[in-house]
């Protein structure tokens, strides 16, 4: 892949890829391009297929953008590489289409959506949590690579606006508003702290907090405890849904 | 624009596009949804819309959709 230095001819190659039947999973914004453009740390190869980009930083990101799904990227991709794929309902790409190029799906998301209106009353607040902990807690519980874990600024900015939610400070609930709704964005329990109800307790302050507006979760869809507990706080699957692929060197 | 209105309807069976004037800062069209609409669009009034056009403004509403295309001809 050649590393990208001409930010115009990256905008005329995307653009060139919008024609019926395209599928991408690029929702990075201009500004975010421009920037790993100019810091050297964009790549991306043309084929017939479609326009791939690699996005290079701590964790490697692949974007794509292809015409012709039955035709398989043949690329060669760092090890470790991420690739996020959302889609509604069903898949447009198959499975091997990540293979051919060494992907191995790490997992599978969907979406729920939690419709504005009804928010539980009378609950006892769950304490306040410091941006410090909650990141603590949410590194020991999540892969980095994989799980967009926050910066420090922005918990502490949650903090402040009451969107950082704990539980005996073992579990925490990160809450971010996004487009319309509110996102519930991490859920963690420290392993140690599990099976006492806490992340139950932390959703439903969740809902009786922000339970007015829309909310929305994105749930592993092999996570049946989390699952549960959302179903039962009134998320439902609303059929968005995302794989999510990492580059695997086979030993 | 009642044309359009049908055209967006068919392509995004689940979104009302006449809830808001904000359709993308209220989260009504996500990115996906944008994707798709824009290529229909395209394809169904022949014009080329650039990804640089793919900003909140151009789709906010579906007069705003209504004004792109119509650039987009010119």
């Amino acid at each position: 892949m050649d590393k990208i230095t001409d930010f115009a001819a990256l905008r005329a190659a995307q653009s060139a890829c919008l024609r019926p039947g395209l599928v991408t999973n690029c929702v990075l914004p201009a500004q975010a391009l421009r920037e790993l453009c100019e810091s050297g740390r964009l790549f991306a190869e043309r084929t017939d297929g479609g326009l791939f980009l690699l996005a290079r930083g701590a964790t490697d990101r692949f974007y794509f953008y292809t015409t012709d799904p039955k035709t398989a990227p043949r690329l060669a991709l760092p090890e470790g590489t991420v690739c996020e794929y959302p889609f509604a309902g069903a898949p447009a790409l198959p499975e091997d289409w990540f293979a051919a190029p060494g992907f191995c799906r790490v997992l599978t998301r969907e979406r729920r959506t939690r419709p504005a209106g009804d928010a539980p009353a009378g609950l006892p607040p769950c304490e306040e949590i410091s941006a410090q902990a909650a990141l603590d807690i949410l590194n020991a519980c999540f892969p980095r690579d994989t799980s967009c874990i926050p910066s420090l600024p922005e918990l502490e900015l949650a903090a402040a606006e009451g969107r950082l939610l704990g539980a005996e400070q073992a579990a925490v609930l990160h809450a971010k508003p996004d487009r319309g709704a509110m996102e519930l964005r991490h859920l963690a329990v420290l392993p140690d702290a599990r099976g006492r109800g806490l992340a139950s307790a932390l959703v439903r302050d969740f809902c009786a907090r922000f339970g007015a507006q829309t909310c929305r979760v994105w749930v592993a869809r092999d996570n049946a405890a989390a699952r549960r507990i959302y179903e039962q706080n009134g998320f439902l699957p609303d059929g968005r849904m995302a794989q999510v692929w990492r580059i695997e060197r086979k030993h | 624009m009642e044309q359009l209105l049908d055209i967006l309807q068919q392509t995004c069976p689940g979104i009302d596009f006449t809830a808001s004037d904000h359709l993308i800062d209220d989260g009504i069209i996500d990115s996906l949804d944008l994707v798709t609409l824009v290529t229909v669009l395209m394809d169904e009034y022949d014009v080329e819309i650039s990804v640089d056009d793919l900003v909140p403004e151009n789709f906010n509403s579906v007069q705003a959709i209504y004004d792109l295309i119509e650039r987009a001809k010119s």
